[in-house]
C-alpha cells in the first residue's frame, strides 16, 4: 500500500525542499516567487493529507485541513498579485529583477 | 463662633485667591502696562530734553528696556555694534545723538536726582497687587482672631478638632488624608502668622516701592505664597501635610531671600549676593529635612499612620530607643528650619533678602516653625521618647542661645545683630520645650518674640530705608532724633527683648528661665541667665549705635552724633504705622501669661483648664537675679556706647579679649569650618570618586563599548541586505535545530 | 498495486519532476510552464485525497490565475539580451545543501514515527461523503460553528492586496 499518510507527507516534504532551493538560489525575482509557490503547494498537500487521515468526530473536524488549504490558496493568490506588482515596479525603476542586486535590507 | 474654627480652611484660602490674582492677572497687567507707561514717560523726556532736531525714523525703544539693561547694553540696543569697552566713550556720544540714547541718558539723570526712587515708580497695577495681597491677608487675620475668640472658654475646641478636607490616596488599608487640625496651639500660631504677615505686607508697600518697584507685584505674590505655606504647615493634621507645608515655606523663603537677584546693589562689601544666600538657606535646610524625613518614616513604619492624634495611641509598647531616635531625627528638621546650631549658618545670610521678608520669615514666623513642630509633637518627645530626646532639644537650644548671643555682641551689621538675636531667642524656645512639662512656655515665648522681633526688624528696615540701604551700624548713630516715629517702637521692643519687667519679653523669657530651675538643670539655668545678660547688652549696644550715642538726650539714649554720610529721610506712614501697631502686643502680650491678672496661657495652649498658670515672676526671688543681670547688661551698654564713659575697645585691648573678639566677630569660624570640611573632605572624596569613575567605571563602560563595537564590525559583514542570504540563514538555523532534535530524540538513547 | 497507488506514483513523479524542472531550467518561460504542470498534478493529488473542492480551486486559482500572472510578469520584465533568463546565484550550493538536509531530516522523522507511518494514515483514501457541501457549511454558515469571520477577513486581505497591487504597479 502506497497510499498511507506517510507517502503524502514525504511527497510534501520533498516538494517543499525543492521549492526552498528555488527560492534561495535564484536570481530572478519571478523565479524566487515560483519557488515560494511550490513551497505553498507542498504545505497544502500536507494539510489536505492530514485532513483526509483525520479520525476526528466533531463537526467539521475532518475538514479543518482543507479549510486551511483554502485560506492558504487565498492568501497565496493575494501574495502573488502583490509580489508581482512589486517586481514590475522594481523593474520599472531599476530595469532589472535580479534580487542579488537589491541589497537595501540593512541598517 | 464655632464656624471660625470649623471652617478654618478659609484662612489659607483667602491669600491663595490673592496669590492667584496677583500672579496670573495683575502681574501680567503690570508688566504689560509698565512698558507702555514707561515709553510714554520716556517720549516725554525725549521731547523735553531735545536740543537738536532729529528724525524720529529710528526704532523707538521703550524706556523700560533701557532701564532693565545696563549702560552698555542700553547703548548697545540703540547703536547695535559695540564690541569693545574702548569703543564706549565714543559710543556714548553717538548714542546721545539718537532718540533712544537720549531717553537712556535722561533716565540715568533722573535716577541720580531722585535716589529714593532710583528705579522709578510702581504702576497702578502693581499697587493694586499690594492692595489685593493685603486684603486677602486682612481677611485671614480677621478669621484667625475669630477662631481665637471662639476657642476662649471652649475646652473642647482647645483640645483640637480635625477638619477633613479630602482623601488624597488609598493604598490597601493605608490612607493619606489631607486634613486640617485646629487646636489652641494652631490658633495661637495662626494669629501670630496672620498678624505679622498683615503688618509686613502693609509695610512692604512703601519699602518695596523704593527697593524694587518692578518686582512689586511679584513680591506681594510671594508674600501670599509664604502665608499660605505657613498656614498649611500650621493647620496640618499629619506629618505628611506638615512636611508639605515645611517644604513650601522653604521654597517661598528661597524666592523671597533671592528676591533682589544676584545683581542687587551693595553698600558695603563682604556680603553674599541674595541669590547665593537663598541657595545657602535652601540647601542648609535640606540637611535638616533629611533627618526630619527619616524620623517621619520611622514613626510611620512603627504606627502605619501620619496623623498626630493617632500616632500616640499606636506607639504604645514600641521600643523607647527607636522612638527616641525618631524624635531626635524629627528635631533635626526643626534645627534646620529654626536655625539652631549647627545648621544656623543660613539665617544670617538670609538677611540679604528685603527687610520685610527678614521680619516676616526669618524672625517671626518661618523660623518658629521648628519650635511649632516640637510643640505639636510635644507628647511624643516627653511621654514616648526617652528623656534623651527632650535633653537634646533643651541643650541644643541652650547652646545655640549662648553661642548666637556671643556672636551678636560684636557684629556691626544691624540686620545681622538681629539675625543672631533671633537664633538666640529660638534657642530659648527650645530650652522651654525641652525642660517644661507643657509646651506653654516655649510657645509663649514664640508668640511674644514674634511680635517684638518683627517690630525690631521692621524698625531696622525703617532705618535702612532712611539711610538708602546702609546696614553698617558704624555709619549710623543719633537716628532717634531724626526718625522718632521709628525709634520709639523700636525702643519698646529693645526693652522687651532685653527682659525689662512689665514688657512681654520679660514674662516669656523669665518663665523659661524659671522652668530650667524647676527642672533642676543648673547648667541650663546658668546658660539662659547668662544669655539674658548678653541679650540686654547687645540689643542696647545696637540701640545706642543706631539711634543713640554721645551727646543725645538722657545720656545718649535718644539722639546723638550721626556718623553716616547719607542724609536720612523720614519714612512715611506706611512704614511707621505697622511699627506702632506691633508695639501694642510687644508691650501687652505678656500679660496673657501673668497669673495675678488672670492670664493663663498654659491652660489655653494645653486645652486643660486645670493646668497651673505660669508662676508669678515677682514672687520668685530668682527672678530678681535675671532682672539685675538684664539691667547690668543695659547699663554696661549705656556706659560704653551711650555715654561713652568706658571706651568701646576696653575689653579688646588685651590679647585674650582681642582673640575672643575675633572669634565672635568671625562667628566662631563655623562657615569657614564648613567650607574647609567641604574643601578637604568632600573634595577629597570627590577626587577619589573621580578617579574611580575615570579608571574603573569608565574602563568597564569603554571596554563594553569597544568590545561591542568590535563584535559589531565583524557581524556587520553578515548583514548583506540581500533577502536570500537571510532566508538561507533562517532555514540553515531550522536545519540545525532539526538536526539537534533528531540527534537527541532518536540517537540520544 | 491498485489503481489509486499507480495514480499516486505517476502524480508524484510528475510533481517532483516538474518541481525540479521549475528550479533548474535555464529558460524562465519553460520553468513557468512546468509550474503550471505542477499545479495540475497537485490538483490530481487532491482528488486522490477526496478533496474535490480543493482540487477545483487549485486548478482555478493556481493553474489558471497565478500561472497567467507569472507569465505576464515574466513578459513584462524580460531582458532580451540575456541568454540565461533564470540564473542561479552565488549561494546555490549552500541552498542545495540546506534543502537536502531539511528534506532528509523531515523524511527521516516521518520514517521513524510509526504512528504516522502505520496507524491513522491507512484511512486516507476511505470513501467519504460529498465534502464540498460540508466545506460550504463550514465557511458560510452563520449558525453552526464556522469560519465565517476568517473568511471575511480573508476577503478583506484580498481586497487590500488588489488595491495594493494596483497602487504599487501603476505608472507614476
Amino acid at each position: 500500500m502506497l497510499l498511507t499518510l506517510n507517502s503524502f507527507l514525504i511527497l510534501g516534504a520533498v516538494l517543499f525542499c525543492i521549492g526552498l532551493f528555488g527560492a534561495l538560489s535564484k536570481r530572478n525575482a519571478v523565479s524566487v516567487l515560483m519557488g515560494i509557490e511550490i513551497m505553498l503547494n507542498a504545505v497544502n498537500i500536507t494539510l489536505v493529507a492530514f485532513a483526509s487521515s483525520s479520525t476526528g468526530t466533531a463537526h467539521g473536524a475532518r475538514l479543518t485541513g482543507q479549510i486551511f488549504a483554502i485560506f492558504i490558496i487565498t492568501v497565496a493568490a493575494a501574495e502573488a498579485a502583490v509580489a508581482l506588482a512589486m517586481i514590475i515596479a522594481i523593474y520599472r525603476r531599476r530595469n532589472s529583477v535580479d534580487v542579488s542586486e537589491i541589497n537595501m535590507m540593512k541598517w | 463662633m464655632d464656624i471660625f474654627v470649623r471652617d478654618i480652611w478659609v484662612i489659607p484660602l483667602l491669600p491663595l485667591i490673592a496669590l492667584v490674582l496677583n500672579l496670573f492677572l495683575i502681574r501680567p497687567l503690570d508688566v504689560a502696562y509698565r512698558d507702555r507707561a514707561a515709553s510714554h514717560a520716556g517720549a516725554a523726556h525725549d521731547s523735553h530734553a531735545d536740543h537738536s532736531e532729529h528724525s524720529s525714523s529710528e526704532a523707538h525703544y521703550t524706556a523700560e528696556e533701557l532701564i532693565e539693561s545696563s549702560y552698555v547694553s542700553a547703548i548697545d540696543t540703540v547703536d547695535g555694534h559695540i564690541d569693545t569697552p574702548a569703543a564706549m566713550p565714543h559710543a556714548l556720544q553717538t548714542a546721545q545723538q539718537t532718540s533712544g540714547g537720549k531717553q537712556a541718558v535722561a533716565l540715568m539723570r533722573q535716577w541720580e536726582q531722585h535716589p529714593e526712587h532710583p528705579h522709578g515708580q510702581p504702576t497702578v497695577y502693581a499697587r493694586l497687587a499690594g492692595f489685593v495681597g493685603i486684603a486677602g491677608m486682612f481677611g485671614s487675620f480677621a478669621w484667625a482672631i475669630g477662631a481665637l475668640f471662639a476657642m476662649f472658654g471652649n475646652t473642647a475646641l482647645q483640645k483640637g478638632i480635625t477638619i477633613p478636607l479630602y482623601n488624597w490616596l488609598t493604598f490597601g488599608s493605608i490612607s493619606y488624608h489631607v486634613n486640617f487640625y485646629a487646636d489652641s496651639l494652631t490658633v495661637v500660631m495662626l494669629v501670630v502668622v496672620t498678624a505679622v504677615s498683615l503688618l509686613v505686607q502693609f509695610y512692604s508697600q512703601e519699602y518695596i516701592e523704593s527697593e524694587e518697584p518692578r518686582g512689586y507685584a511679584r513680591f506681594f505674590a510671594w508674600l501670599s505664597l509664604f502665608a499660605i505655606s505657613m498656614m498649611i504647615l500650621t493647620l496640618s493634621a499629619n506629618f505628611l501635610m506638615i512636611f508639605i507645608g515645611w517644604e513650601l515655606v522653604g521654597v517661598s523663603s528661597y524666592l523671597l531671600i533671592g528676591f533682589l537677584g544676584k545683581d542687587a546693589p551693595k553698600i558695603d562689601g563682604g556680603r553674599p549676593s541674595p541669590s547665593a544666600a537663598a541657595l545657602k538657606a535652601f540647601v542648609t535646610n535640606r540637611v535638616g529635612d533629611f533627618g526630619f524625613l527619616i524620623g517621619i518614616m520611622i514613626l510611620f513604619a512603627q504606627t502605619g499612620t501620619f496623623t498626630f492624634t493617632e500616632i500616640p495611641q499606636k506607639l504604645q509598647g514600641t521600643d523607647v530607643t527607636l522612638i527616641t531616635a525618631a524624635m531626635i531625627l524629627v528635631f533635626c528638621g526643626a534645627v534646620g528650619k529654626s536655625a539652631q546650631f549647627p545648621l544656623h549658618v543660613w539665617l544670617p545670610d538670609a538677611m540679604e533678602g528685603p527687610t520685610p521678608v527678614s521680619a516676616l520669615i526669618h524672625a517671626a514666623t518661618m523660623v518658629a516653625a521648628g519650635v511649632y513642630l516640637v510643640a505639636r509633637t510635644f507628647l511624643l518627645f516627653h511621654s514616648f521618647a526617652g528623656p534623651q530626646a527632650a535633653m537634646v532639644v533643651a541643650y541644643t537650644g541652650g547652646f545655640t542661645a549662648l553661642f548666637a548671643a556671643l556672636i551678636a555682641m560684636v557684629q556691626v551689621d544691624l540686620k545681622r545683630v538681629l539675625a543672631y538675636s533671633t537664633i538666640s531667642q529660638l534657642g530659648y524656645m527650645f530650652v522651654g520645650l525641652g525642660v517644661a512639662g507643657t509646651d506653654g512656655p516655649g510657645m509663649f515665648h514664640l508668640m511674644t518674640h514674634a511680635f517684638f522681633k518683627a517690630l525690631l526688624f521692621l524698625g531696622s528696615g525703617g532705618v535702612l530705608h532712611a539711610l538708602s540701604g546702609q546696614q553698617n551700624m558704624r555709619k549710623m548713630g543719633g537716628l532717634a532724633a531724626k526718625i522718632p516715629l521709628v525709634a520709639f517702637p523700636v525702643l519698646l521692643a529693645t526693652l522687651s527683648i532685653s527682659g525689662v519687667p512689665f514688657l512681654s519679653g520679660f514674662f516669656s523669657k523669665d518663665e523659661i528661665i524659671a522652668q530650667t530651675l524647676a527642672h533642676g538643670d543648673i547648667a541650663l539655668y546658668v546658660i539662659t541667665v547668662l544669655t539674658a545678660f548678653l541679650t540686654a547688652f547687645y540689643m542696647f549696644r545696637a540701640w545706642f549705635l543706631t539711634f543713640g550715642g554721645k551727646g543725645g538726650a538722657f545720656g545718649g539714649l535718644w539722639g546723638g552724633k550721626y556718623r553716616g554720610d547719607v542724609h536720612p529721610h523720614a519714612p512715611g506712614m506706611r512704614i511707621w504705622l505697622p511699627l506702632m501697631l506691633l508695639a501694642i502686643p510687644t508691650v501687652f502680650a505678656g500679660y496673657w501669661g501673668f497669673a495675678p491678672l488672670g492670664g493663663n496661657f498654659n491652660a489655653f495652649i494645653t486645652g486643660n483648664p486645670a493646668a497651673a498658670p505660669f508662676d508669678n515672676p515677682f514672687v520668685d526671688p530668682m527672678t530678681y537675679v535675671s532682672i539685675t543681670l538684664a539691667f547690668l547688661g543695659i547699663g554696661i551698654a549705656w556706659l560704653m556706647y551711650g555715654m561713652e564713659v568706658i571706651p568701646a575697645d576696653a575689653l579688646t585691648r588685651n590679647p585674650i579679649g582681642k582673640g575672643l573678639h575675633a572669634l565672635f566677630f568671625n562667628k566662631f569660624y563655623v562657615d569657614e569650618l564648613y567650607m574647609a570640611l567641604i574643601r578637604f573632605g568632600i573634595f577629597l572624596f570627590a577626587k577619589i570618586a573621580v578617579s574611580f569613575d575615570k579608571y574603573v567605571i569608565d574602563g568597564i563602560i569603554n571596554g563594553i563599548g569597544s568590545g561591542v563595537l568590535g563584535i559589531g564590525r565583524g557581524l556587520r559583514k553578515a548583514e548583506t541586505g540581500r533577502l536570500q542570504n537571510y532566508g538561507a540563514a533562517f532555514f540553515g538555523g531550522a536545519l540545525i535545530i532539526a538536526a539537534a532534535f533528531i540527534a537527541v530524540v532518536y540517537f540520544g538513547k | 498495486m491498485d489503481l489509486a497507488s499507480i495514480s499516486f506514483l505517476i502524480l508524484a513523479a510528475i510533481l517532483v519532476g516538474s518541481a525540479l524542472a521549475v528550479v533548474l531550467m535555464n529558460n524562465i518561460v519553460r520553468a513557468a510552464l512546468f509550474l503550471a504542470a505542477l499545479f495540475g498534478a497537485a490538483s490530481g493529488i487532491y482528488v486522490l485525497l477526496n478533496a474535490d473542492f480543493i482540487a477545483i480551486v487549485q486548478i482555478l486559482v493556481y493553474a489558471g490565475a497565478v500561472t497567467i500572472l507569472i507569465l505576464f510578469s515574466i513578459m513584462l520584465t524580460q531582458n532580451p539580451n540575456s541568454k540565461n533568463s533564470n540564473p542561479g546565484n552565488h549561494q546555490w550550493v549552500i541552498a542545495a545543501l540546506i534543502a537536502l538536509g531539511l528534506c532528509a531530516a523531515i523524511v527521516f522523522s516521518f520514517a521513524q514515527n510509526s504512528a504516522i507511518a502505520n496507524g491513522a494514515g491507512n484511512a486516507v483514501t476511505a470513501a467519504s461523503t460529498n465534502n464540498t457541501v460540508v466545506i460550504g457549511n463550514l465557511l458560510y454558515s452563520p449558525t453552526t460553528y464556522s469560519y465565517v469571520l476568517p473568511f471575511e477577513i480573508a476577503s478583506l486581505v484580498l481586497l487590500v492586496a488588489i488595491v495594493g497591487a494596483i497602487v504599487i504597479g501603476r505608472e507614476d
